[in-house]
């Protein structure tokens, strides 16, 4: 079958899925010689004919002149392109164009009960593309290929079957059943038809669920999300609906109301616990390595597990089997390289991507505003981007590389690596300090990740995948400092040691069995993982270490079961069964019910049960360096948090437009949080270090997306209320710090030749804090006093709104020997002063050493910046 | 565009979310009951220039019922039967401002008995910083102790000190001790005549009062210490003894 004919049957399976029948019109119309292509979108748009070809080819084809008297379409089309040797042929309701000397791409022999099994890759680079889409044109369950894009479907009504194989950011295609087993199905990238940033997909059953709550992401289109001068693939996450965008940070998710440590990010099945370089501004994965990404906003598949708020998968780049490519770039705050390089055999492909930052070399604006914004955050400066009075001096660094072998037709093997960390050292004179006292910070630090994971994919003899993986992640931060105490009333100086340092890491295995059937998938699998955090300080005023391990066994065996009601009622039913160090046994579950009302439109309702055994990393000021936000390893193993989840939906879907609508609601139970974590540090002294509770959250996530002839655009809108209670802290249950009650995001971008304007638009309201209400001297009973500082209830008070608009011009280039593009991206052309968060500091008064004045730090992010882009091919 | 403007107007609609609820200015309260000593009268404050509501009530909940209090000025005195509060009784004080129930409770601690002191009459080196006389008492498991030195000669005579700086009890000792000792300098001293010292046990609950300085918890500024279970203010309870000094020229 020729490319063409491929492209052809693409655009039947899209075009097919989008009209209800109707009888076939007679023509009357009169054309002068002109372009082929125009006669066919008259035609299209006046007799509301489905006509399926190769546009690009036939816009220089000319034909003409005719004149049409209540003519079939078949007659119409066929005469016009007779001249070019193509012939019409319809297909459900559409005219397919191909080759006249070609045979028909509807296959004649009729068989019943046949299997269909291959692979589907990616045509340039040979790579696999697992979770891709087939579906019977006909109807009837979709099937989602395995590792690799492995499938092997049985029970396939007929060999007449067409099957339309789809995956996001490539054109469909239309195969029919009958193809023997073994075959490659190879889909081309199809980049302009995609909105910039994200396009929802029908995600593979077994491997995303069925839900509205999954959504699929192409990496390769993250780069337009160029957020505050780094291309980000969470920055491109967060446009989704129900993803908080309103933080200016590339870091983690914040889904649903949840916080970033409810969510789990992996990549290839690791974790990555540490999801972001730069104190959140850039996120620690380089969008070039990944392949691909599934979103889990709602109730998580029950072959994964330890996801309570959400679920970010991302898929390593395995390489083109084929050729050497290289890509390089620089941006505002690093450089970056990829490069690909296949086996002598064709088998397989070596990737490797890194990225280092020059930010310790070469400070440029864009650092020096992101840094003062994040060091600003710890002091009550009244210029928060004055950072004069400290000296620094950081940078991030990250490498990621995968191997990927395909020993034969059967197996593949893959490995896959990524490392990268942050080193900051600081040094600056606080202006906070305790009456008397002045401080001189003197720091450097150092924390990073790296994790591992080896995969092997074995397609059995009947068909089926096991899968086996083996993983480890590490994160670890370390912090030294030797700060100078000046005692301004005696004259003396001392200097203070503390070190501290944390680790949280973990080693597993996992194993899949995989069986698809034409009406029902089987996936079942058990999970090992031993994990360990522990927490090492040395901090001067405790003058003593501190010493905490926490090491953890957790096991799991989990099922999953894809059944047809009906041809078009889906459910699917799977149940997880874990244990933590063989203690308790925690049941964890998913089911989910989809129904298709028209072939536009259908009906999702998911409930779901996960447990999350390990505390994610969170941020909170150490104590060690006021300014700086740590992200350090917190929590323990012994701990579980479980979240229950509740979602029913709607997806629309036409050719150019989708619209998904969810209404869901998740109970936390369980949740720990860390006292110093808290919107404002109590004073109690009988709150315990880590406080436990439960949070619920309720919302309606609409998402509306549009792509059409070089435009594309994506409108999110969340509304939702996150609350929290936390019966050690206050009775009353108070809005979650990661609450955003309505969240509105749009996208659009127009690709005219080799120009491509994007804009991005973000508005927010509903993120809480806690206010100050004012302080009072109370005397003691030996003779001194304390001033009190009093604020209201925890979190109840809203920010004001938030509103960020950003532009992206982009121009492409190609050149004989090398490709690539460059752009210009203003952040925050507004100049808005988003509010983030807000902090109150005590500033000590020499004169009244026993008072102290409270500055409200209105926590800011960055205002307009201008970077550039440039990135080149080779 | 017909859904596409559905759509806007549904983000329209999204967009009347409520405010939060604010929080009422509630008064602060101070009171403190003392062992042996008649229930304290409760003078309700404010924060910052804000404005007193007028609609409060009071009443303390005693081991033997409830004492209203009588609104007299700015205080709330009680009224009735004189209670003297006794180690291990129990007192809430309970307030309600504009419709708001707040609620604080304490278990009165036992006061730190037997009090003596190597020395209770002696003189001043004012040249001299060593240790005048050592104060010991019973040790109390779980309470720490404040100490309070006061002058009892209405018009006292100071000290000539010599090169070194007197009256530093108020500074050097201000902070909670757990040890039931202290040691009296020369230079804690400032006048001759007849002193008091008073020793105040404190439960977990007071104490936090004395070690809240919200500069220890780094630079960001930390909820200020509260007895009841909504808005401002303390009510602690402790146990006292006294010894008497006398600063001979």
């Amino acid at each position: 079958m020729t490319a063409l004919a491929r492209i052809a049957l693409l655009i039947v399976a899209l075009a097919s899925t989008a009209l209800h029948a109707q009888d076939l019109p007679t023509i009357t119309i009169t054309f002068e010689r002109g372009s082929v292509w125009q006669m066919l979108n008259t035609l299209s748009r006046d007799y509301k004919l489905k006509i399926a070809y190769d546009s690009r080819a036939f816009r220089k084809l000319e034909s003409g002149p005719f004149a049409f008297v209540n003519a079939v379409p078949e007659d119409v089309l066929a005469a016009i392109m007779a001249p070019h040797g193509y012939r019409p042929e319809r297909v459900a309701r559409v005219w397919v164009l191909v080759e006249a000397e070609k045979t028909s791409v509807v296959p004649t022999s009729v068989k019943a009960e046949v299997e269909f099994s291959g692979r589907v890759v990616d045509d340039y680079t040979g790579e696999g593309l697992p979770g891709s889409t087939l579906r019977l044109l006909s109807g009837g369950r979709a099937f989602g290929s395995g590792p690799e894009g492995y499938f092997h479907l049985i029970d396939i009504p007929f060999d007449t079957s067409l099957v339309v194989v789809s995956y996001l950011g490539y054109h469909s295609l239309c195969v029919p059943a009958a193809q023997s087993a073994g075959n490659t199905i190879r889909l081309k990238r199809n980049l302009a038809a995609l909105p910039p940033a994200i396009v929802t997909a029908e995600p593979s059953l077994l491997l995303s669920g069925v839900g509205n709550s999954a959504i699929a992401l192409d990496a390769i289109v993250a780069r337009t999300m160029a957020g505050t001068g780094e291309p980000d693939i969470m920055r491109a996450v967060q446009m989704l609906s129900g993803v908080s965008a309103t933080t200016d940070s590339g870091s983690g998710l914040e889904i649903r109301g949840s916080s970033e440590s409810m969510s789990l990010t992996t990549l290839d099945g690791f974790t990555i616990y540490h999801t972001d370089h730069f104190f959140g501004n850039v996120s620690a994965v380089n969008p070039d390595f990944v392949r691909n990404a599934v979103v889990y906003k709602g109730p998580v598949p029950a072959d994964k597990g330890g996801a309570a708020a959400g679920l970010l998968e991302l898929s390593g780049r395995t390489g083109n089997r084929y050729r050497e490519q290289v890509k390089a770039g620089l941006s505002a705050l690093s450089g970056h390289l990829t490069l690909s390089l296949p086996f002598k055999n064709n088998k397989g492909a070596f990737v490797f991507s890194g990225r280092r930052s020059y930010t310790d070399l070469l400070p440029g604006v864009v650092y020096r505003q992101l840094f003062g914004r994040t060091f600003s955050a710890g002091v009550p400066l009244s210029d928060p981007e004055d950072t004069s009075l400290a000296e620094n001096r950081f940078r991030y660094a990250d490498a990621a590389f995968r191997v990927h072998f395909e020993a034969s037709e059967r197996k593949q093997i893959s490995f896959t690596v990524l490392t990268g960390n942050d080193k900051l050292g600081l040094k600056y004179d606080s202006p906070t300090s305790l009456p008397g006292f002045r401080f001189i910070y003197d720091e450097e630090s150092e924390w990073g990740h790296t994790g591992a994971g080896f995969a092997m994919t074995d397609k059995l003899n009947n068909g089926d995948l096991s899968y086996l993986g083996v993983f480890g992640s590490r994160f670890q931060s370390f912090a030294g400092a030797r700060n100078l105490r000046e005692n301004l009333w005696f004259g003396y100086t001392d200097t203070l040691f503390s070190r501290q340092t944390n680790r949280i890491s973990d080693v597993g295995a996992r194993w899949n069995y995989i069986r698809n059937r034409a009406s029902v998938a089987w996936n079942v699998g058990a999970e090992i993982k031993r994990v360990e955090v522990s927490y090492r300080s040395f901090l001067p005023d405790n003058l003593a270490a501190e010493a905490t391990d926490n090491l953890s066994g957790i096991a799991a065996l989990f099922f999953q079961r894809d059944h047809s009601l009906t041809p078009k009622t889906n459910l699917t039913a799977g149940g997880r069964a874990e244990t933590n160090d063989f203690g308790f046994l925690y049941p964890a579950g998913h089911l989910a019910l989809r129904h298709e009302l028209s072939d536009h439109l259908s009906l999702t309702a998911e409930v779901g049960r996960q447990n999350m055994f390990v505390q994610r990393l969170t941020r909170q000021t150490i104590g060690l360096s006021e300014p700086v936000l740590w992200q350090i390893a917190d929590g323990q193993t012994a701990l579980v948090t479980r979240s229950d989840q509740v979602a029913m939906g709607l997806k629309w879907d036409h050719e150019k437009f989708s619209f998904l609508a969810e209404v869901y609601s998740r109970w936390l139970f369980d949740v720990n949080v860390h006292r110093s974590t808290l919107p404002v540090v109590s004073a109690r002294v009988d709150l315990p270090s880590i406080l436990h509770g439960d949070a619920q959250a309720i919302g309606l996530d609409l998402m509306y997306t549009y792509g059409h002839s070089g435009h594309r655009a994506i409108i999110s809108s969340s509304l939702g209320i996150s609350m929290m209670s936390l019966p050690d802290l206050q009775p009353e249950t108070f809005y979650a710090a990661s609450n955003q009650t309505v969240q509105i995001k749009g996208l659009y971008a127009y690709k005219w030749r080799l120009w491509e304007p994007a804009f991005t638009a973000i508005a927010g309201y509903g993120r809480p804090y806690t206010p100050y209400l004012g302080s009072y001297t109370l005397p003691l009973i030996n003779g001194g006093a304390r001033q009190i500082d009093v604020f209201g209830r925890t979190n109840s008070d809203f920010l004001p709104v938030y509103l960020r608009l950003d532009f992206l011009l982009t121009r492409s280039f190609d050149f004989e020997k090398f490709s690539g593009s460059v752009g210009v991206n203003v952040y925050n052309v507004l100049d808005r002063a988003n509010v983030r968060d807000v902090r109150y500091f005590a500033v000590g008064n020499p004169d009244e050493p026993e008072r102290h004045q409270v500055v409200t730090n209105n926590t800011g992010m960055p205002g307009r910046m201008m970077s550039l882009i440039l990135t080149i091919e080779l | 565009m017909k859904k596409l403007g559905l759509f806007i107007s549904l983000i329209a609609l999204a967009g009347c979310v409520p405010s939060p609820e604010s929080e009422p200015a509630l008064s602060t309260i101070n009171c403190l009951i003392v062992r042996d000593e008649p229930l304290p009268p409760v003078c309700p404050g404010t924060l910052g220039s804000g404005t007193m509501s007028t609609d409060i009530t009071v009443r303390f909940a005693t081991p033997t019922g409830h004492v209203s209090l009588a609104s007299g000025g700015d205080c709330f005195l009680p009224t009735g039967e004189i209670i003297l509060p006794q180690s291990g009784q129990v007192f809430a004080l309970e307030i309600v401002e504009g419709g708001i129930k707040r609620r604080a409770a304490v278990t009165v601690p036992p006061s730190p008995d037997n009090i003596a002191a190597s020395e209770t009459q002696f003189s001043i080196l004012t040249n001299d910083e060593h240790p005048a006389t050592t104060v010991t008492w019973d040790a109390l498991s779980g309470y720490s102790f404040a100490l309070k030195l006061e002058v009892l000669d209405p018009n006292p005579v100071p000290i000539p000190f010599v090169g070194i700086t007197g009256g530093k009890f108020q500074k050097e000792l201000s902070a909670l001790q757990i040890s039931p000792s202290v040691a009296l300098f020369n230079t804690d001293f400032a006048y001759y005549g007849l002193h008091k010292m008073t020793v105040f046990s404190l439960d977990g609950q007071y104490a936090s009062l004395f070690d809240y300085l919200p500069q220890f918890t780094g630079s960001a500024l930390g909820q200020g210490p509260s007895s009841f279970d909504r808005g401002p203010g303390i009510f602690g309870a402790v146990g006292k003894t006294e010894i008497y000094f006398e600063i001979l020229p």
